[in-house]
């Protein structure tokens, strides 16, 4: 199963209104659903979402890529209709073709390789390296720009990726990043965790909402660049997801993130509606093109995931996380979000990897 | 429902400081003019830029730094304003815009450092959130080595650094702790020649910088001041 299974532009979505697209798929224990916005119709540097599912190896993949428009602001391709896409747009559709690639072939390979992966391996974050850069270089340059300085790149965008593996009971997963999208758990009894740090030099989420600093590493054509990597694994049921900052970067405080997402889940009788929620909660509200792909694993039906989290979402929005300030309130606001952070932070951070890690 | 979702709706908002240091020397006559004809409507124009990319001005601010060279006439080398709050001081900021008249310069290098120097420590806003400090130069020249030219004269700046590693330290990168700018708020725009010290000095070695390379010796008319704002908007 793989969704998008379909090119996520359909010739009849009119061009004056805002591009968006949900996908959404069931089977089995698995539940699974994309989100796509884009803020101007047409050239959202997101790209589509991707969510993999091999039901006979219990393999998966959900990613998420968020071309980087402030370095990748210079043309990068010319279609063949002569519309011209930034750098950063078409970067993002690059890393989303390496990461199908790699998926494919982790499944064609057959290597049992879930417990524990070698840089050789078909499933190691150095081989989805190596797809990337393979095809990065391969890119023709179509379009030049006389634009140069340490802040431009060459396609750049960001990846979040959880690759995971079910066998038995257990979900066993390995982030793998560059830049400030996200990947997470979504647990009954625990909430919102985490997996991947941004890369940033500024390592405290809220500092990160307040701030939006930029990027110390990006995936791009012209420079070396990093994909970190974290693993570990979860009892099912579960739930995973991966984000770019359209999601969870214009919210007040952390904490809201995991609001939406469960507010959403609640109101829906089923995982499409959920995505649908998810879509018209979210495009209104955020200030970017905004992605999300995420699976529910483990859970009989749709039901038994929204029961699942109606305690947690009970807890939290008994909360102070909904009770904001009012806007020209600066310093009751920042009082509110140190004190909601404060909170929230241990739990979020769970299982996130450590600092330079 | 999405009444309800905008409780989540947080800060969208950008509170900009922008920085430009212009060349006013002989050969700067065009973009100056372009400057001059466009600054009534620059902050309408970057607000409508800013609004395309679904990002908000809080508060907008602008300083202007023009330069010319110690070398050539110290009493003019330097002209500058405060920090001027746009749109509500617009008229003070037209009014020194329009006083400017680009002339002299004497030999080829400018005082263009001293300029940037002054640029990196600026009174930049500190108070609120999704903070932007943009510098941007303007110059179709290379630049004198600072410390090397006008220094003994009355209207050098004092308190800026005499060297390019200085300089550097001042500008700052990852976890320095001599950076006078903000890592996560600072920006720097290049409209200058592909000579040193803008080409491999500065566009290449200092972070978050871009470049845009204009021909030395032949002003910045091949510019169009859409594709300025929209570099600005795109380096916030």
């Amino acid at each position: 199963m793989a969704i998008p299974p379909e090119p996520a532009r359909p010739p009849e979505r009119p061009l004056s209104r805002p591009g968006h697209l949900t996908w959404s798929a069931a089977d089995d224990g698995l539940q699974a659903l994309a989100v796509w916005t884009e803020s101007r119709p047409g050239h959202g540097e997101d790209a589509e979402p991707l969510a993999a599912h091999h039901r006979p190896t219990g393999h998966g993949l959900l990613a998420v890529f968020d071309g980087s428009g402030g370095s990748g602001a210079a043309p990068g391709w010319r279609a063949p209709d002569g519309t011209t896409y930034t750098s950063a747009w078409t970067g993002a559709r690059i890393a989303r073709l390496a990461a199908e690639c790699w998926f494919q072939h982790i499944v064609a390979s057959g290597e049992n390789t879930s417990d524990g992966n070698g840089p050789g391996t078909a499933d190691s974050p150095e081989r989805l390296k190596r797809w990337l850069r393979t095809m990065l270089d391969a890119t023709p340059t179509t379009v030049r720009s006389k634009i140069t300085g340490s802040m431009r790149r060459v396609l750049p965008t960001t990846l979040a990726a959880i690759r995971y593996r079910t066998v038995d009971e257990d979900v066993r997963w390995e982030a793998v990043w560059a830049g400030d999208s996200r990947s997470y758990a979504l647990l009954p009894g625990s909430g919102l965790h985490a997996l991947t740090r941004d890369d940033t030099h500024e390592d405290d989420t809220l500092a990160q909402l307040r701030q939006d600093p930029p990027m110390t590493n990006v995936i791009c054509a012209d420079r070396d660049f990093t994909l970190s990597a974290h693993r570990g694994a979860f009892r099912a049921p579960c739930v995973l997801l991966s984000a770019t900052d359209g999601f969870f970067g214009y919210v007040h405080t952390p904490a809201q993130f995991e609001c939406v997402l469960l507010e959403t889940l609640g109101q829906s009788g089923d995982v499409a509606e959920w995505a649908e929620r998810l879509r018209r909660a979210i495009q209104p509200a955020t200030g970017d093109d905004a992605s999300l792909s995420l699976a529910a694993l483990g859970f009989e039906d749709f039901g038994r995931l929204r029961a699942a989290f109606a305690g947690r979402y009970a807890d939290i929005a008994g909360g102070e996380y909904l009770d904001v300030p009012p806007d020209d309130d600066q310093e009751g606001m920042r009082g509110w979000q140190d004190r909601t952070w404060q909170a929230y932070r241990d739990a979020y951070e769970k299982f996130m990897p450590g600092v330079g890690e | 429902m999405s009444t309800e979702i905008e409780k989540y709706q947080g800060n969208l908002r950008y509170a900009v400081d922008i920085v430009m240091c212009i060349d006013a020397t002989g050969s700067m006559h065009p973009v100056l003019d372009l400057v001059k004809n466009s600054s009534l409507q620059f902050h309408q124009r970057l607000n409508e830029v800013m609004g395309r990319k679904s990002k908000e001005i809080s508060q907008l601010r602008l300083k202007v730094i023009a330069f010319r060279d110690f070398g050539d006439d110290p009493s003019d080398a330097i002209e500058q304003t405060e920090f001027l709050r746009l749109p509500q001081q617009v008229a003070e900021f037209e009014r020194f815009v329009t006083g400017l008249e680009a002339g002299g310069g004497g030999d080829i290098p400018e005082s263009g450092l001293e300029a940037l120097a002054l640029a990196i420590n600026s009174p930049w806003e500190k108070g609120l959130d999704r903070r932007r400090h943009v510098i941007v130069m303007f110059t179709d020249a290379p630049a004198h080595p600072l410390g090397t030219v006008g220094v003994a004269a009355q209207t050098y700046p004092r308190n800026i650094p005499r060297t390019m590693d200085d300089l550097f330290e001042q500008w700052g990168y990852a976890r320095s702790q001599t950076a006078v700018m903000e890592q996560s708020a600072k920006r720097l725009v290049l409209f200058a020649p592909e000579e040193e010290p803008w080409k491999e000095s500065i566009g290449e070695e200092w972070d978050l910088t871009l470049h845009f390379p204009s021909r030395a010796g032949e002003g910045l008319e091949e510019f169009e001041m859409d594709e300025i704002i929209e570099t600005i908007a795109n380096s916030l």
